[in-house]
């Protein structure tokens, strides 16, 4: 049984294909974003449910500061939201006095943003965002998708070794090169923030009059983002390439002490992994929407990540069984890495739910905002997402069998990393281009993952290739061919 | 039949078999009580009753027996509760989610934890019961019930009532799941029952067990389903108990970290209790064999595990307290560090963040005298959390004029002290009349060294998985 | 299948005490034809339940379906009382279904599906508090394994084989035992 992976040269054109179709995409996807359909564009989504939950009734006077830019705001709008209010009598959350304050704090909730970065491109516009806005924000969205399936790589080998886990060491050969992408897709962000971090960003141009964007200028400023990501994607770099070198050596030499050093060096990696996680996440992430803040976020950004990254994971394995590899790893093996991807796409749906449930239930403008800006412009995209993410991996990879069959597998995987891709979309989109996204904006985003997406894989696979697919050696080995998942 | 690796510690030392196991857990059972046990049982009882009657006290004379005031209006009873309901946590943690993760060394310790499970709950309950003032007719306030009013239903938005079905649900379940995983013990004791009295009553609750395969499949498909429910059910417990702070608008209450943090921590607590009681009861019952330095050691690490998430949950409150750019908030922080409430603060920190870290040292770990102390800093730092987020944040509150300070009094301390009565008393019967040790799942750690023959795996294997399981090859 | 009328079984007990060697003796006997009625063992045998063919419990899907019965009462109960029947406006949220539904929705869908899940196990496997067992050996939950043959379905020439094949696999003793019971399950 050949146990050397050699790139088939239908992988090679397929990949390289879905990196044209990437490039495709993104041209596509920025010419639509430009094209104006019919007057406002954020129209489609439409804006009349969306008074319903979020009903940010008590904006006036609980934050000073907040009230004081909304003077700044568009007067025009607040007209327009008022007769919007009318005619949604339906919609009203409670009683005709939150009805009335609707408008008024949506209104607040646009002008906190925007009454100084109109022309910088950051925070909640009222102008559509430039073509450099646009460009940028799918190198972040794509970057960002295609690293945290990266970080999952050493995060999951770490967690292993720290449990002392052996089902997983048949298809650790699979893991282990994962490592490899982390500083690329370091440097892409880094570079993202250099040439479209203006456009992105309120926090990379000057804001004067911005008293509480300037108080987080000592986290939010451009020798912190270089340090911080440059720090993460060296040492997640030295911990994976540590992981790869001591299991060569180890099938090299044997003995145990090469499980040791690497467990060891999980147990230092781990802790800085925990932290430093939550910095980037704020860093790349949370900082689109400068003046809002979410301690839970982080873990939601964590949550997504071991899904896509699980979900990943299984679609290489099962190709590798496609192809003849691996013919010690079985359905046992996929059921676990099935397992991790229902169970963390429920661990998922109760992060997002304890976030949005509590900026809901507290109903303070200044965190409501956020949700607010997504009920009003992006309600299909924020109902697909919970969809997506949440109800279908519930749902479909409920039976055992669903976790077991290649077929079922592979759509399961591709829809939820789909999912993956709405829901970071989400993320980024919304502080960039406020109501003015569409569908464009969409598809040059999708374009420009499936392109990195290609990127890594190809280097993914040339990086697969240059060692044996199982270990040898490994103390654990023969209790992961003898995995049972059990009853 | 599964495999393991050599160089794992074996889980059961002592080369004790199938019926050394029996032998082992039962003994204290089938014997008569001694005087520690009966020193021990009447001392907590004593305790139990001296809560009990302050109690009474406190229904009789109303709440003003309490330390609360205007703007303390939530104190010792909340943090008790959330304290008692934390430690709550590890007992399903250890019997569902290591279950889900296939960690084999939670069989030996998870009867005792979901024992210790069930009684802290039930300590839990206890507080808001009493803080209701005339629990007789709470009923009506936390059930939708039927009523002459309306009816004028309970208020589903609030979270308090969220906290009736969180815990009645976990209690209930957790209750299902313990006495289920006990049916094959029961089963056991009633077999080698010589007493009459004994054999009926253990007889009667073993429900004609008789370790058939057939019912041995449902019983794992089920325990595994349980499993699988109680999971999301622990989370969502402590989750909802969060939620009674952080849905609020108060400075330090209002986070959106608060549920997975609570959890974190209560899966600390619970662990810092379980090992106080394991370091115990393993002495006392002599039953180091079965719960082996290998089982401590995985605690402790738990230990350190959720010590320091609970502490980086510390770190990110703090952080983003400053982040946000909210006044309010930022002083909730500097206030709780150094405000009148200082040293609780502080106490939370050394006892919850820095002592566990010593347990990365694996001669800490492996030492039962110092697992027991840190182990009781645990619960002591795990308590002063919840004071440190319940009292300080109410004492500063927006309001300068109203800021005021809380003392608990000799009532409130009391009832505390109670609580400890009635957990221990409970699990004192729980020690003498039940297996403190799941003895089945024991015996499955127990090595065979008979050379199965694989040659009909597959023929019975799932017929659906075929494709994923060629050219699997199963001699060795 | 279940007999309820045919109230006695004859069984030739064949005794063990490592669970491989009730195993190989299981498989052992498959492969020369004869059936197994049960085996009795102190813990489960990993893997034993698909030697001996039993099917796949649908207690899963029994938890799901009674699962989203509590889901749907829960649902409908707040939608009666929060909406239909008595309207509350408190703290400005909306008495119809929203977040705050989710908690409660939650904990009655695992509060459902857990009881009846474990209801449903017991009725299956016909457990109820005080049920006389049927006990073919007091050492079942001590340490011993017993492999079970019905004796009406084996010939009465076979006897000599099938016991040879046990001893031949570690059986440590043979029995027979006759059981009196209305409750019988296969």
């Amino acid at each position: 049984m050949k146990d050397i992976f050699e790139i088939p040269d239908k992988l090679k054109k397929n990949l390289f294909g879905m990196m044209g179709l990437g490039v495709l995409l993104l041209a596509i996807g920025l010419a639509l974003s430009s094209i104006k359909i019919g007057g406002d564009d954020h129209g489609h989504e439409g804006t009349h449910e969306e008074h319903t939950s979020m009903a940010l009734a008590d904006a006036h006077g609980s934050n000073g500061a907040l009230i004081a830019q909304a003077e700044e705001g568009h007067s025009h709008q607040a007209g327009e939201e008022h007769a919007e209010g009318e005619h949604h009598e339906e919609g009203t959350v409670v009683n005709g006095e939150t009805h009335e304050h609707t408008g008024a704090a949506h209104e607040e909730a646009h002008g906190e943003g925007d009454h100084e970065s109109a022309e910088h491109g950051g925070g909640h516009h009222t102008a559509p965002p430039s073509m450099m806005a646009k460009i940028g924000l799918s190198w972040m969205v794509g970057s960002w998708y295609v690293l945290l399936i990266s970080i999952f790589g050493v995060f999951f080998i770490g967690v292993k070794h720290l449990a002392n886990a052996g089902w997983y060491v048949a298809i650790k050969r699979v893991l282990e090169p994962f490592y490899f992408w982390i500083p690329i897709g370091i440097v892409l962000l880094i570079v993202g923030y250099f040439v479209f971090g203006d456009q992105l960003y309120l926090w990379a141009s000057e804001t004067p009059d911005d008293e509480i964007m300037n108080g987080k200028r000592p986290f939010l400023n451009p020798a912190i983002f270089v340090v911080l990501l440059g720090l993460v994607g060296a040492v997640y770099f030295l911990y994976g390439m540590t992981i790869r070198k001591n299991s060569l050596k180890e099938d090299a030499e044997g003995g145990l002490s090469w499980l040791k050093k690497s467990t060891v060096a999980s147990a230092i990696f781990m802790p800085f992994f925990a932290l430093s996680f939550s910095g980037i996440s704020w860093l790349v992430v949370m900082s689109i929407d400068a003046h809002w803040f979410s301690t839970i976020f982080s873990v939601y950004n964590f949550a997504g990540m071991f899904v896509m990254g699980a979900t990943t994971t299984a679609l290489i394995v099962v190709y590798l069984k496609e192809q003849g590899y691996l013919p010690r790893v079985t359905g046992e093996h996929l059921h676990d890495l099935g397992k991790f991807m229902f169970a963390f796409s429920i661990f998922w749906a109760y992060i997002f739910i304890s976030q949005y449930l509590l900026i809901w239930y507290a109903n303070i403008p200044e965190e409501g905002v956020y949700y607010k800006e997504r009920f009003d412009n992006y309600f299909g995209l924020f109902a697909l997402n919970i969809a997506i993410n949440f109800f279908f991996p519930f749902l479909a990879l409920m039976t055992r069998n669903a976790k077991r069959q290649y077929a079922s597998l592979k759509t399961i995987g591709m829809v939820i990393l789909f999912g993956r891709f709405i829901d970071i979309f989400l993320m980024f989109t919304p502080g960039v281009a406020g109501e003015h996204w569409n569908l464009g904006m969409l598809i040059a985003a999708a374009g420009m993952v499936i392109l990195q997406l290609g990127a890594f894989l190809f280097l993914y696979f040339r990086n697969l290739s240059t060692a044996p697919l199982t270990v040898k050696n490994h103390p654990y080995l023969e209790e992961s061919y003898h995995h049972d998942t059990g009853v | 039949m599964s495999y393991e690796s050599p160089i794992r510690e074996p889980l059961v030392t002592g080369g004790k078999g199938y019926h050394d196991i029996t032998e082992g857990v039962l003994a204290p059972l089938e014997k008569k009580p001694n005087m520690t046990w009966l020193a021990a049982f009447g001392l907590s009882a004593m305790v139990m009753t001296m809560g009990v009657s302050l109690i009474i006290w406190t229904f009789f004379e109303g709440i003003g027996a309490w330390g609360l005031n205007k703007t303390i209006g939530w104190a010792f009873d909340i943090t008790n509760f959330v304290f008692w309901v934390g430690i709550g946590h590890a007992g399903t943690l250890i019997s569902a989610i290591l279950l889900l993760f296939r960690q084999t060394w939670r069989n030996s310790i998870n009867r005792a934890a979901e024992a210790m499970t069930i009684f802290a709950v039930i300590c839990a309950a206890l507080f808001p019961l009493i803080h209701m003032g005339r629990p007789w007719v709470g009923a009506f306030w936390v059930l939708p019930l039927p009523n002459t009013r309306g009816s004028l239903w309970v208020n589903f938005n609030s979270p308090l009532l969220w906290d009736v079905f969180a815990i009645s649900t976990y209690f209930s379940v957790s209750l299902v799941f313990w006495y289920l995983g006990l049916i094959p013990d029961l089963a056991s004791i009633r077999d080698r029952a010589k007493n009459k009295i004994a054999k009926a009553i253990y007889g009667a609750l073993s429900m004609g067990w008789n370790g058939s395969t057939r019912t041995w499949h449902r019983y794992e498909i089920v325990s595994l389903i349980l499993a699988g429910l109680a999971t999301p059910l622990v989370l969502s417990v402590h989750t909802i108990v969060s939620f009674d702070f952080a849905t609020s608008i108060v400075p330090g209450w209002h986070t959106t970290i608060f549920p997975p943090y609570f959890v974190a921590g209560a899966i600390f607590s619970g662990f810092g209790m379980v090992q106080t009681l394991m370091v115990v009861t393993r002495k006392v019952y002599k039953l180091e064999n079965f719960i082996t330095l290998s089982h401590m050691d995985a605690m402790a690490k738990i230990v350190i595990l959720t010590g320091s998430l609970v502490g980086i949950a510390y770190a990110t409150e703090f952080f983003i307290a400053w982040y946000s750019g909210n006044t309010y908030e930022q002083y909730a922080f500097i206030n709780r560090m150094f405000g009148p409430y200082w040293w609780s603060y502080w106490a939370m920190i050394s006892c919850n963040v820095i002592t566990p870290q010593l347990f990365w040292f694996k001669k800490v770990r492996e030492n039962m005298l110092l697992t027991f102390i840190i182990s009781i800093f645990v619960n002591i730092g795990m308590w002063f959390e919840r004071f440190v987020i319940i009292a300080t944040s109410l004492a500063r509150d927006f309001m300068p004029a109203n800021w005021a300070l809380y003392t608990p009094t000799y009532v409130e301390v009391g009832i505390f002290i109670g609580t400890f009565g009635v957990f221990f008393t409970f699990f004192f019967l729980f020690a003498k009349f039940l297996p403190v040790v799941n003895m089945f799942e024991v015996k499955t750690l127990v090595k065979d060294d008979t050379v199965v023959d694989h040659g009909h795996h597959d023929d019975h294997g799932d017929q659906h998985s075929h494709s994923a399981e060629a050219g699997v090859s199963h001699s060795h | 299948m279940s007999s309820y009328k045919d109230t006695t079984k004859n069984f030739l007990l064949g005794k063990f005490h490592k669970p491989g060697q009730v195993i190989n003796s299981v498989k052992a006997l498959q492969g020369e034809g004869f059936s197994v009625y049960d085996v009795y063992s102190p813990f489960p045998i990993h893997g034993l339940d698909r030697i001996l063919g039993i099917k796949r419990s649908r207690l899963t899907i029994a938890a799901f379906l009674f699962g989203m019965t509590g889901t749907c009462t829960a649902l409908s109960m707040m939608l009666y009382m929060m909406y239909f029947d008595w309207p509350m406006d408190i703290g400005g949220k909306p008495s119809y279904l929203a977040p705050a539904a989710v908690p409660v929705s939650f904990e009655l869908t695992v509060l459902f599906a857990a009881f009846g899940m474990v209801f449903t196990f017991f009725a299956v496997s016909k457990m109820y508090p005080g049920k006389k067992p049927v006990i073919m050996d007091p050492r079942v939950t001590d340490d011993v394994m017993v492999l079970a043959i019905e004796k009406s379905a084996i010939e009465e020439a076979d006897q000599d084989k099938i016991e040879g094949i046990m001893m031949s696999h570690g059986a440590f003793e043979i029995s027979e035992k006759t059981v009196h019971n209305e409750l019988f399950e296969v």
